[in-house]
């Protein structure tokens, strides 16, 4: 309060002297009203006198710089009125259009003489006119003219200046007339409801208010302020409230600016009960502000309601039903609000199989999927093709559109409208939506939809972050940040891959919308959050701060990432910056997938400060472009704001811990973000600086939450460039923030004694050192330290003595930090060079100023990690070894269990890269093709692995029956744990299984080549023990059984698995909303989630097993991978061949050397399509990718990897980065992936290597015929991806072939396959008959275009190839979309090929899906006649082509079947034209005679005679029907009339035949 | 189509194995915009209608994996030449396929495919094609002359 007033009171004149009584009653009501629903505007007056002589409008920014905290409350709400959803009280508010119109469009003069004008005198006639008046106050002759509406203060200023005077408009029943009344109405039904709920609200808010400041501790400055404010509002409110009821029941006592408030004191002075009641209400007030219940305001409330009169109450009462009922009905109509629910679900469901790609179409998914996708398929059945065709954007937006309306509470939850109360009348609770409870809700701060609603909208709260008062706008920011907090939590507990599928009815909130209409461009949130961080209240700053943070999604980002880390095969983090992948062009046959591009471009997000010659860019750059960008990328936009030095300088002055704290998550968030956004971190002026020096400035051993992230900050930034990490090394900040790993090591006694909330702190903060560590380490720097660090680690390496640790429950602390020393060991290990190459040539420094490591520190570490392989010893899991497969057992602390599987995985896989180390890179190159001699580890591990149980080798024949027998290995129980546990021990195990197998691959392979040793001493051989044995015979072989069950399980677990990736690309632009990581807003979190992280991680391990275990399989493994593969796929497309009824053998086969042609051509071009990169990069990430695809094609359930297609793209020995992009890359891959062979025309430009197009199509072909083939051999659990994709594409990939030229045809094989392929689809289109082929809007919009030009090709250069043909009538099918079918066959007509069409029996699938049902599109009819008229089906006729059938069919349908009304202007106009042509030719008359005579021919049903009677008699009805279309025309009459003759003899000749 | 065109396409659309001549009319326009198009890769404007030394105006080749099929390669001409061709073609009752096309905006041929019954033969089929096109527009022009001369004829008795 006094800081507002001085800042006004200089300019104040008539204000001062109001505050020289300030105490007193009067005036604190007078201050109050000021403040109660008057927010003002910050520098701006209240006062006429000095109020600035613009217009005003909505506060919009425009200008560079930031523009001062500006307030709604200073534009009129007009121009910010939001179309469509607004509209609840258009026609209360229909006087006001025409003023917001003079407003926006008047220059300030004009209107201010628009204020002036004093409407009252109008009013006040009326109201004298008005005959029942039941206020005193009307009979005393006050006329108040105010002019009060939602959000409208400053035309109520505005106007009471002219008339100081108020208006009662209680009575509706005559002041209806005019709209004036209708406002009228309109306000004093607002006021009515608002009394009480002002005040509460206000205290509430207070209140509120204070518990934030309180509860941060260090805010109590402004909590004394705001406290302040909050003795005198309230009160105020109260007092004005009860001077209304007192005094004649004026209703509009709040919202009113002071001069009213003014004015309206004079008049209560003649009110002398009032002033007499004044001082108890005061009282009563005071006391009640001391101890504010729920009953007090019950009782506060009957109280009102007692001295209110029954008559006004009614009146109120049917007042505020009208009005909610106009609402509802408003409501429904526009359909943008729940209670349309049940209409709005239905059409969701209808378009639900187009919103997730493939389900609708998809035949297996559709069988076995859920009740969901049953009730979709049904759904469809229903031809409801025009809300098909809406696209699964628009009901996207749909549903953002609809949290338009969304009110909030204060906890961020939906407050619903209560509409459904309203029927109740009876009580005074109902009609209003309010009641005593919910009453604190009201207040005056709305400014859009119904001002009566409870709680806020995203809109309303982010204007009230603008407020002049502090406490409102941290209570905003307080709203939004809980309100995204919850959206975010709820988007990301809801399952992976349920995308689009949100039904309303069910009474659940759509936070998916939410999410993305809040950090959409509409709300301005950025902008918003950006000036609320300039506060100059610290409460607000930190409430800002929060809710960055979650908009940013900090939190369940880290979560995320801190689970990934955890994994030791996850080398590269993702950016998170939203991105969307480019549009599909026809080059490549509009095949989606096309490369990533950032949401917002990169070079938008740093706008060039440093660009002074060029004055322009000033003028130029809004921050308009800033709202674009951050409406793009919300944070994004948030670094173009210059949040960036704001947050430095925030650091710099030391703010309080939360604080710091948030603020260092929001770097976090932002280094995370892209490239671009990490780099200005970096280079920001000392922020990295001030980060590292607050994390040093006090030396204690103490750990705050703020230093554990400020080392996270560090890491991620170090992560994300190489060059930043050597930074971080120079300038001393890297030893800075890890000092912690070189203290003196203590022993874990110590540790385990400083307490468990120390324990988890300082495990948190180690945890984060080590991984900065690994960070360097990985970029080659920092490893020379080790020997200093390694005393220090030595104690979280050993294996702990565990009961220690359970008795004093940091268990899990600890296995934190060993799994992450260990993690870095793995990535020391890595860095060793290899063991024979520096036997042989003593150490040789690479070129580089990186470090390697040295074996001698190894010896050690393997000591202690060969420790942690006696599983037998870790309690918890020592448990399982003995775990009965019968008895079953649960997992009880799951959490323990896994993070000790972490330090079993991280201790895998350190070993594996020892071992991976050890093995001599080249084995040609070794004399004899062995080893000299094997490092004493290695069978070491490998013995120990044998012992501890890790495998059962019950595949060993004789030694079953050892000890290991009957219990179940450590493998088996892995496995099992992933099948039956929760996500995060299901990755572990996976993780653990990946090790393990690595390490005895790695063991196995260094035996072998060191075997001859064995052979040279067979007698010691037959004395080894049985574990010694199996070393010898190789790990992996004796396990054999074991391996194939593991590997058999986890392809079926991947088999399905890539169902949750699909939902994650349904829309164009950043997924569902420009959000920050969690998957953009997608549900679960899409791709940041466990499950896409679960899958991953299985799909490593398959692909793990099949690489480096075939050869445990297989005695002999085939020296060439690629052409089996290709021989089982024809192998199984003749088996199919031969199976299917319907399809005849191939009459040639495959040569060798075309197996080995297509295995070049489609792994060339798989990989130059599919995993490339847009930037010219080192290719030497691509032997890596032969292989996996390769793979992939090797082993079929397995090509539905998608997941794990991230793989690292530049493995090379230098990485730059440790964080991937989307952008400029493919991956992952669409589903359809496999169809790019055939579908594309021209593709890749800028490769080098010139792509033979017709072998990549030919290729293609046999590859997609060899999966179709084969997945129908697949077990019906696995929902091949293959028949899950809609059988249009597919169709369409053909076609696209065909485009690229006719060479496909010309070869013989490739045009059987295609032939063959067409049949497949044609079949399949007969099994899924209600399925419709929406070429347009399931391929591409302009899918017309691009049949023209299939048939333009079709047309030039196909010499009518039958297949050809059938490909493009295939377009002509009943079931293809109208748009689609026209343009075929206008073009098929143009180019006079109709007669090329091959028969109807002869095209893909049944005739009847041709001709069925009757064609009713008036424009296809149109074009048939055209066509006949115009003689292009000439020839059609005489070849029985399946035009002709086809226009015969229907236009007979048309003409002589479904004879109505409703039709018969066309059907007259159709037969005319058909008449009029016939005589001039007689091939025409002889079509018009058959399309008479014709009827769809049941073949050899009956004998020719029986026909012809039967003909003769609907002939006769057809002939009638022609006449009357001719209407009257006597030349049409006699065309029809020899046509009959003719008929007559004709169908004479063909009975006597 | 006006008169000079039907006159003088006519003559080399028929000149299929002889080596290409030139549209005589057209030698006289020179090179005027080669100077404008120097930037852009595109080819000169005169590229459209001279058909380059050594490059037959029409060149025939059969197609090999079908009987009575063949192609026409016509240097130097356009959808207005392809289309009328084309729709001749197609009132032969032994054609039983013909279309052209365009392969390429930038390059100036079209491509006619012919496929015919084997009481025809593709190169007979283009022959009669052309004669008989030229019969009708011959006929055409006579026609208009005719006709104009009568308007003119009837014009001017009129003064």
């Amino acid at each position: 309060m006094t800081k507002k007033e001085s800042e006004l009171g200089e300019n104040l004149p008539t204000k001062r002297t109001a505050r020289k009584i300030f105490g007193t009653q009067q005036i604190s009501e007078d201050d109050a009203s000021s403040l109660v629903g008057g927010i003002v505007e910050k520098g701006f007056s209240d006062n006429p006198q000095f109020r600035p002589t613009g217009p005003s409008y909505a506060p919009r920014p425009t200008v560079l710089p930031f523009p001062v905290a500006r307030h709604r409350s200073h534009g009129p709400h007009w121009s910010a009125k939001v179309g469509g959803s607004n509209g609840i009280d258009e026609e209360d508010q229909e006087d006001f259009t025409g003023m917001n119109m003079a407003a926006t469009f008047a220059n300030p003069v004009q209107r201010k003489e628009k204020i002036n004008l004093d409407f009252s005198w109008l009013r006040e006639t009326m109201n004298k006119n008005g005959g029942s008046v039941p206020y005193e106050k009307k009979r005393q002759g006050h006329i108040i003219g105010s002019k009060e509406w939602k959000g409208g203060k400053e035309a109520n200023k505005k106007i009471s200046d002219g008339s100081g005077r108020r208006i009662l408009t209680q009575d509706d029943a005559l002041l209806n007339r005019t709209d004036f009344d209708a406002k009228e109405k309109d306000v004093t039904m607002e006021d009515e409801v608002s009394i009480i709920p002002e005040e509460v609200k206000e205290k509430k808010q207070d209140i509120l208010a204070m518990a934030i400041d309180d509860g941060q501790g260090n805010f109590k400055c402004s909590t004394a302020e705001n406290f302040v404010q909050t003795k005198e509002r309230p009160r105020g409110g109260i007092i004005q409230a009860r001077e209304g009821f007192k005094g004649n029941m004026e209703p509009q006592l709040q919202n009113r600016s002071i001069k009213d408030i003014e004015v309206d004191m004079e008049m209560l002075v003649d009110e002398q009960a009032a002033t007499s009641l004044e001082s108890q209400i005061d009282l009563e007030n005071r006391a009640r502000l001391e101890k504010m219940s729920a009953d007090e305001i019950a009782e506060a409330q009957s109280e009102i309601m007692t001295k209110m009169s029954p008559k006004l109450i009614n009146a109120l009462r049917k007042r505020g039903q009208d009005r909610l009922k106009k609402q509802k009905i408003s409501v429904s109509d526009i359909g943008t609000n729940g209670s349309s629910g049940t209409e709005q679900k239905r059409k969701n469901l209808i378009n639900e199989p187009a919103m997730s790609g493939a389900s609708s179409s998809s035949h297996e998914v559709l069988k076995s999927s859920s009740e969901d996708s049953l009730i979709d398929k049904d759904d469809k059945v229903v031809p409801n093709l025009s809300s098909k065709g809406s696209s699964l954007w628009d009901s996207w937006s749909k549903r953002v559109e609809r949290v338009r309306d969304l009110r909030f509470n204060l906890d961020g939850d939906v407050v619903k409208p209560d509409f459904t109360q309203v029927s109740d009348a009876g009580n005074m609770r109902a009609h209003s939506g309010y009641s005593a409870d919910n009453v604190s809700e009201r207040d005056f701060l709305r400014t859009e939809g119904d001002p009566g609603a409870a709680g806020y909208t995203i809109k309303e709260a982010v204007a009230l972050t603008r407020s002049v008062v502090p406490g409102q706008r941290a209570l905003a920011l307080h709203l939004i940040a809980s309100l995204l907090d919850k959206a975010n939590c709820s988007i990301y507990q809801r399952q992976v891959g349920c995308n689009m599928k949100f039904a309303e009815a069910d009474g659940s909130i759509d936070w998916e919308a939410i999410w993305a209409f809040a950090l959409g461009p509409e709300p301005e949130l950025a902008l918003s959050l950006r000036i609320s961080l300039d506060d100059n209240h610290n409460s607000v700053v930190l409430a800002c701060a929060k809710a960055i943070q979650s908009v940013l999604s900090c939190d369940i980002n880290e979560n995320f990432f801190n689970i990934s880390e955890k994994i030791p095969t996850y080398s590269q983090d993702l950016f998170t910056a939203p991105v969307f992948r480019s549009k599909p062009d026809i080059f490549a046959g509009f095949l989606r997938g096309g490369f990533w591009k950032y949401n917002t471009k990169p070079s938008n997000i740093l706008h060039l400060d440093d660009d002074p010659i060029d004055d322009k860019s000033e003028d130029e750059h809004t921050i308009k472009d800033d709202i674009v960008v951050a409406g793009q990328d919300i944070a994004a936009g948030l670094v173009r704001m210059g949040i960036l030095p704001r947050i430095c300088y925030l650091l710099e002055t030391s703010p309080s811990a939360p604080l710091e704290e948030c603020l260092i998550s929001i770097l976090i968030a932002i280094a995370r973000h892209s490239p671009t956004c990490a780099a200005a971190i970096i280079n920001c002026d000392r922020l990295v600086q001030t980060v590292a020096d607050r994390f040093a400035a006090n030396e204690q051993i103490e750990i705050y939450p703020c230093k554990i992230k400020s080392v996270k900050l560090l890491k991620v930034l170090a992560r994300v460039e190489k060059k930043n990490c050597i930074m971080l090394i120079k300038n001393g900040i890297f030893h800075k923030v890890t000092w912690h790993l070189y203290r003196y090591p203590f022993s874990l006694d110590q540790w385990v004694k400083s307490g468990r909330d120390v324990c988890k702190l300082s495990s948190a903060l180690l945890v984060e050192q080590l991984r900065f560590w690994k960070v360097c380490v990985q970029f080659g720097y920092g490893i020379s330290q080790f020997p200093d660090l390694f005393p220090s680690l030595s104690i979280w390496l050993n294996v702990p003595t565990f009961p220690k640790l359970i008795e004093n429950n940091v268990i899990i602390e600890f296995a934190a930090i060993t799994k992450e020393a260990y993690l870095l060991l793995d990535a020391l290990a890595s860095r060793l060079p290899n063991f024979y190459l520096q036997m042989h040539q003593g150490m040789e420094v690479t070129a580089e100023d990186t470090e390697v490591w040295s074996w001698s520190q190894v010896g050690p570490i393997i000591d202690l990690a060969i420790e942690w392989t006696k599983v037998n010893s870790i309690p918890y899991i020592s448990r399982f070894l003995d775990w009965d497969e019968d008895g079953g057992y649960c997992i009880l602390q799951d959490s323990e269990v896994n993070c000790l599987l972490w330090i079993i995985s991280s201790v895998m896989h350190m070993l594996s890269s020892v071992l991976k180390a050890a093995t001599p890179e080249d084995a040609t190159s070794l004399y004899n093709g062995h080893v000299p001699w094997l490092p004493e580890f290695v069978p070491k591990i490998g013995l120990e692995i044998i012992r501890n149980g890790f495998m059962s080798f019950s595949g060993l024949v004789g030694t079953s029956d050892d000890n290991n027998a009957g219990s179940g290995s450590f493998l088996e129980y892995l496995s099992h744990l992933r099948l039956k546990s929760g996500r995060e021990t299901s990755i572990s195990s996976t993780c653990c299984l990946h090790g393990l197998v690595q390490v005895v691959a790695s063991v196995d392979k260094l035996i072998h080549l060191a075997k001859h040793e064995f052979h040279n001493a067979p007698a010691e051989y037959q004395k080894i023990s049985r574990d010694e044995k199996i070393l010898a015979d190789g790990i992996l072989h004796s396990s054999v059984v074991e391996l194939g069950v593991l590997l058999s399980s986890f392809m079926k677990l991947i088999a399905n698995g890539w169902q949750c990736i699909r939902s994650i690309e349904m829309f164009g632009r950043g997924g569902p909303s420009p959000g920050v990581g969690v998957g953009w807003g997608s549900p679960g979190g899409g791709y940041w989630s466990t499950t896409t992280l679960l899958a991953q991680q299985d799909a490593r391990l398959v692909m793990y097993l099949l690489e480096n275990t075939q050869n445990a399989f297989t005695k002999d493994p085939s020296t060439d991978e690629e052409v089996p593969v290709l021989k089982y796929l024809d192998f199984g497309i003749r088996q199919f061949l031969s199976r299917r009824e319907g399809f005849k053998p191939f009459g040639w086969k495959y040569e060798e050397e075309e197996y080995l042609l297509f295995a070049n051509v489609l792994a060339t071009h798989f990989r130059n399509r599919w995993l490339s990169v847009k930037k010219k990069l080192k290719t030497t990430g691509n032997h890596n990718h032969v292989n996996y695809k390769r793979h992939k094609k090797g082993s079929l359930p397995l090509e539905t990897i998608h997941e794990d297609t991230d793989r690292p793209l530049m493995v090379g020995q230098g990485p730059t980065s440790l964080i991937m992009e989307w952008a400029h890359q493919r991956l992952h891959l669409p589903i359809h992936w496999f169809l790019s062979a055939v579908s594309t025309i021209q593709y890749e430009k800028n490769t080098d290597i010139p792509v033979d197009f017709l072998e990549v199509a030919r290729g293609g072909l046999f590859f997609l015929l060899g999966i179709e083939a084969m997945s129908t051999f697949v077990a019906a659990e696995f929902q091949s991806p293959v028949g899950s994709i809609p059988i249009v594409w597919k169709l369409h990939a053909l076609s696209v072939t065909l485009l690229g030229g006719m060479g496909v045809l010309e070869e013989e094989k490739s045009r059987d396959v295609f032939e063959t392929l067409q049949d497949v689809y044609g079949q399949v289109l007969e099994k899924f008959n209600m399925e419709s082929l929406c070429f347009q809007s399931e391929i591409h919009e302009s899918y017309s275009t691009f049949v023209e030009t299939l048939v333009e090709q079709f047309a030039a250069v196909s010499y009518g190839d039958m297949v050809f043909a059938r490909q493009v009538a295939i377009y002509l099918h009943r079931r293809v979309e109208a748009p689609v079918r026209l343009a075929t066959w206008n073009a098929l007509s143009n180019a006079r090929v109709l007669e090329l069409l091959p028969p109807l029996e002869k095209c893909i699938a049944k005739g009847d899906g041709y001709l069925e049902p009757v064609e009713d599109d008036e424009r296809i009819l149109e074009a048939y006649v055209k066509s006949w008229v115009s003689g292009a089906l000439d020839r059609a006729a005489t070849r029985r082509s399946a035009t002709f059938t086809l226009v015969l069919h229907h236009l007979s349908s048309f003409l002589f079947e479904n004879v109505c009304d409703s039709t018969r202007t066309l059907r007259n106009k159709l037969a005319r034209s058909l008449l009029r042509d016939c005589p001039r030719k007689e091939q025409r008359q002889n079509m018009l005679m058959e399309l008479i005579q014709y009827k769809k021919s049941v073949p050899h049903a009956e004998p020719i005679s029986n026909v012809a009677s039967s003909l003769q008699i609907c002939v006769g009805k057809r002939f009638q029907l022609l006449k009357e279309a001719c209407e009257g025309n006597s030349l049409l009459i006699t065309a029809v009339e020899e046509l009959e003759s003719s008929t007559h003899l004709h169908i004479e000749g063909m009975r006597l035949s | 189509m006006g008169e000079t065109s039907s006159s003088t396409r006519n003559l080399p659309l028929r000149s299929i194995t002889r080596e290409g001549q030139r549209d005589k009319t057209l030698q006289g326009i020179s090179v005027k915009c080669s100077s404008n198009c120097k930037d852009m890769n595109a080819p000169d404007r005169y590229e459209r209608f001279v058909v380059p030394e050594g490059v037959a105006k029409v060149s025939y080749e059969r197609d090999t994996k079908i009987i009575n099929a063949a192609s026409f390669t016509i240097e130097r001409e356009d959808h207005t030449i392809g289309n009328i061709v084309r729709m001749q073609l197609h009132r032969d009752e032994n054609v039983l396929f013909a279309g052209y096309k365009l392969p390429h905006p930038l390059k100036y041929k079209i491509i006619i495919r012919i496929h015919t019954t084997s009481q025809s033969s593709p190169m007979q089929a283009y022959n009669q094609a052309i004669n008989d096109l030229d019969k009708e527009l011959d006929h055409l022009k006579n026609a208009f002359e005719a006709d104009l001369l009568r308007h003119t004829g009837s014009q001017s008795r009129q003064y």
